[in-house]
């Protein structure tokens, strides 16, 4: 039926350029450049990287998949600092280390800046990479399940059309990279570079096939419980938790301003591990770095982020939303106490 | 980028082992990678990304700095002095529910070395008795090449050849030499064509060989690197520690994996003491060697099989050359070169080698490919920074007009390069041409460099046997 292969090419079309889009929207966000990691990352393209059940009678299909591709390739470099920035983000809710990263907020801008500054052989490695093209795999199904979703609703209506949905289950590439010796670094990886050199290295490479699996049944109810956060209004868990500050001229200590207006205090509970921990965001109302992390585990009360330490659009961006938050929150405390 | 800044062959173990690690990790990675989207509202399906497989190939090359072998991963342009290249390839496959196995301990790797079954080392005594007598030599000065009807003596420092029935050894000015050296590239045919199946296994014993030799040395590196990645990959020397949080949750669901396809290949010159034989003026001969991986029921085995590196009969510098060889040129020359001078005593009768038969024949000879197919071996190398052609030998089987089967054997200077997009370029040059022997045309005699050939080749398999293995 010709029409419902055109809709299904033109659904499979608006996918691929939701996610293109996405993508470049995330790219933007954090002032990256495409161009730029492109000319860092060739990834094999006639290796026929996606597989599409039935895609081999629809050329324009496999086109437009061999497009993407294309496009995530260009883009990877941002995707790895995408997934660096939530990983510090979870490391930094599971494994609170006041050392480490220097904090839940500081994380991404500080990988961002990495990126920017470093050459483009320490920028990559193999699980970097193989993970954006897993990410890339789950985003674009997603993406695809928004159409199938779409498609379903409107086979419904038409009630002629065969219920289907849109499987992206393999993809394949071949990851070219080179050996660098460096007198003082040693040997490290480096990911093939278009740019002429003068030395010819010998090219190495790894092959690799990434599938969606079915997660199991609990998975998703697993991780979810590993991540349920819920905001404390109940007076006495707050008051718990502030009584836990420290001396004001520990570096641990919440600022005066926070203390001085605790409603504005947002506290958060996390359940990791089966232990309960907390924690405490403050953004105040004058700069726009002003804005500060904290983790309390019962005991004691430590920073994770720096109030008024750096100034970035991450910073702002994390401020605007705590200050929105603790907006909301008001309705849901307790009056104060007379 | 000069060879002072190569990586020495000790740091290769190290990389693999890297590698395997890196895979390793980054199967947990992309899991890991998927949690903030399955933590989300999602859609329609709950899914995790699985890395299924990941196949690893590192192409390095052998050099040499002050008396010290370095493996190298890097190749300057025009660098003559490469004289190994060598291909680490292995797999990494998810594997269900892998059963414990034992960390492989350092110097546990039994190498085994097998003889293909066309140079047989246990020729009876009454069959090996006579052929011995002919040449006059003791039976470790010989070669025995297994072929359809029995069993051929080469003496490679002569180059005689004593095969059943013969009443004398035949040198490489008789006519009739040119029987057992058909015989013999047939017997190669079945070896490299890999219809010959496994000979005779060897031990390897390297005793004859010194100890820090380079064949030792590059050996040894090379198994410890499958050592590594083994026990990294498949976790036997390590236990991994309990994640907490998203990290052990993506840790449950990351599957175990096991190392599999583990082989080498390697391409090198070695003298008699197992050593790289550098300088032009040396023994130049190469040869090849496939070592491949595996556990043995719990014995972990490298496996070494040899090859000799010049030979073809498949792939596209094959048919490339054939059909140049095809071409209107070398069709004439061929023609030309079997038309007898008038009044000349011919066993082919009269038109048989009309352009149109030679094109038909060197089609006819390519066959159905395998061992019987048309074989063409590289018996001189040409220098390629100064871009001077090889030297190939083309031995055909085929129907010449009505008369079959027709043995021919010709000689081309031949130059085999790719284009800059890519494409292969094969071109057969005028000079150097000739028909150096047909079965039919016996006046038409011109062996040497091949009988030269099979000599060295011969000589190198004899030492290679003798100085890698022990029976």
């Amino acid at each position: 039926m010709p029409e419902i292969t055109k809709r299904l090419l033109d659904a499979k079309g608006q996918a691929i350029e939701s996610a293109a889009q996405k993508l470049r929207q995330l790219l933007d966000d954090l002032g990256g450049s495409g161009g730029r990691i492109d000319d860092q990352i060739k990834v094999n393209k006639a290796d026929e990287p996606f597989n599409f059940p039935g895609g081999g009678d629809d050329q324009k299909i496999e086109d437009r998949l061999k497009a993407i591709t294309a496009q995530y390739s260009a883009v990877s470099g941002q995707f790895q600092q995408l997934n660096a920035a939530v990983n510090d983000l979870f490391a930094a809710l599971e494994q609170p280390s006041p050392v480490s990263a220097a904090g839940l907020a500081a994380a991404a801008p500080a990988v961002v800046d990495a990126q920017r500054t470093a050459k483009p052989e320490e920028a990559l490695n193999f699980a970097g990479f193989l993970s954006q093209m897993g990410q890339a795999v789950v985003d674009t199904q997603r993406s695809l399940d928004q159409q199938s979703m779409a498609y379903l609703a409107e086979a419904g209506k038409a009630g002629f059309m065969v219920p289907m949905a849109f499987r992206l289950p393999k993809l394949s590439g071949k990851m070219l990279f080179e050996l660098e010796y460096d007198k003082e670094a040693g040997v490290h990886l480096i990911f093939h570079s278009r740019s002429e050199k003068e030395i010819q290295r010998n090219q190495q490479s790894i092959e690799f096939d990434i599938v969606s699996a079915p997660a199991p049944p609990d998975a998703t109810d697993i991780l979810r419980r590993r991540l349920s956060l819920d905001l404390v209004f109940d007076a006495a868990a707050r008051k718990r938790v502030l009584d836990l500050n420290q001396p004001k001229d520990s570096q641990n200590a919440l600022p005066q301003e926070a203390l001085d207006a605790p409603s504005r205090i947002l506290i958060l509970r996390v359940q990791t591990a089966g232990q309960f921990k907390h924690l405490v965001i403050y953004a105040g109302g004058e700069k726009e770095s002003n804005v500060g992390m904290w983790i309390a585990d019962g005991q004691t009360i430590q920073v994770v982020y720096r109030f008024q330490k750096q100034n970035s659009e991450f910073e702002k961006r994390f401020r605007e939303f705590a200050l929105d938050l603790a907006e909301r929150q008001q309705e849901f405390l307790p009056p104060p106490a007379a | 980028m000069s060879l002072n800044q190569a990586v020495n062959i000790d740091e290769l173990p190290g990389q693999c082992e890297r590698i395997g690690a890196e895979l390793t990790a980054a199967a947990r990675s992309m899991i890991r990678a998927a949690a903030p989207g399955l933590a989300g509202s999602g859609g329609l399906w709950r899914e995790i990304p699985l890395l299924r497989r990941s196949a690893v190939r590192l192409h390095l090359h052998l050099g040499k700095q002050q008396d010290r072998v370095v493996l190298f991963f890097f190749k300057e342009k025009g660098m003559e002095d490469v004289l190994l290249d060598a291909l680490v390839e292995f797999e990494l496959r998810p594997v269900l529910e892998p059963e414990p196995a034992a960390p492989l301990a350092p110097g546990a790797v039994q190498t085994r070395m097998r003889v293909p079954r066309c140079f047989p080392l246990d020729v009876p005594e009454q069959e090996a008795q006579p052929l011995l007598n002919l040449l006059r030599a003791a039976r470790e000065q010989v070669l025995f090449v297994a072929y359809e009807r029995g069993v051929i003596a080469v003496h490679p420092k002569s180059r005689e050849i004593a095969w059943p029935g013969s009443p004398n050894a035949l040198k490489p000015a008789d006519p009739a030499y040119v029987w057992p050296l058909l015989a013999i590239a047939r017997s190669i045919g079945r070896w490299i064509s890999g219809e010959d199946g496994p000979g005779a296994e060897l031990m390897a014993g390297p005793r004859r060989l010194a100890a820090d030799s380079d064949f030792n040395t590059i050996q040894q590196r090379l198994t410890e690197a499958w050592r590594r990645v083994v026990n990294v990959v498949e976790r036997r020397d390590t236990v991994e520690p309990l994640m907490d949080g998203v990290e052990a949750w993506a840790q449950s669901l990351t599957p175990d994996y096991l190392v599999d396809s583990y082989r080498t290949e390697l391409a090198m010159r070695l003298d008699g003491a197992g050593n790289v034989v550098f300088a032009d003026s040396e023994d130049l001969f190469r040869l090849e060697a496939a070592i491949e991986y595996r556990e043995e029921e719990d014995l972990p085995v490298a496996r070494v099989d040899l090859r000799p590196p010049d030979f073809l009969l498949s792939g596209g510098v094959y048919r490339a050359l054939l059909g140049e060889l095809a071409g209107d040129k070398p069709v004439e020359r061929i023609s030309r070169e079997l038309t007898p001078p008038a009044g000349t005593p011919w066993l082919l009768p009269p038109g048989s080698a009309s352009p149109e038969n030679v094109r038909a024949f060197i089609e006819s000879a390519q066959g159905s490919g395998g061992a019987h197919a048309a074989l063409v071996f590289r018996i001189k190398r040409g220098r390629r920074s100064a871009k001077s052609p090889d030297t190939d030998v083309f031995v055909l089987t085929g129907r010449l007009g009505e008369v079959a089967p027709v043995h021919i054997v010709l000689k081309a200077q031949v130059r085999v390069g790719r284009r800059e997009d890519g494409e292969l370029e094969t071109e057969i040059l005028d000079d150097g041409f000739a028909v150096l022997s047909c079965s039919h045309t016996p006046m038409l005699h011109r062996l040497d460099e091949v009988s030269d050939y099979f000599a060295r080749l011969f000589g190198h398999l004899q030492r290679w046997f003798r100085v890698t293995a022990t029976a």
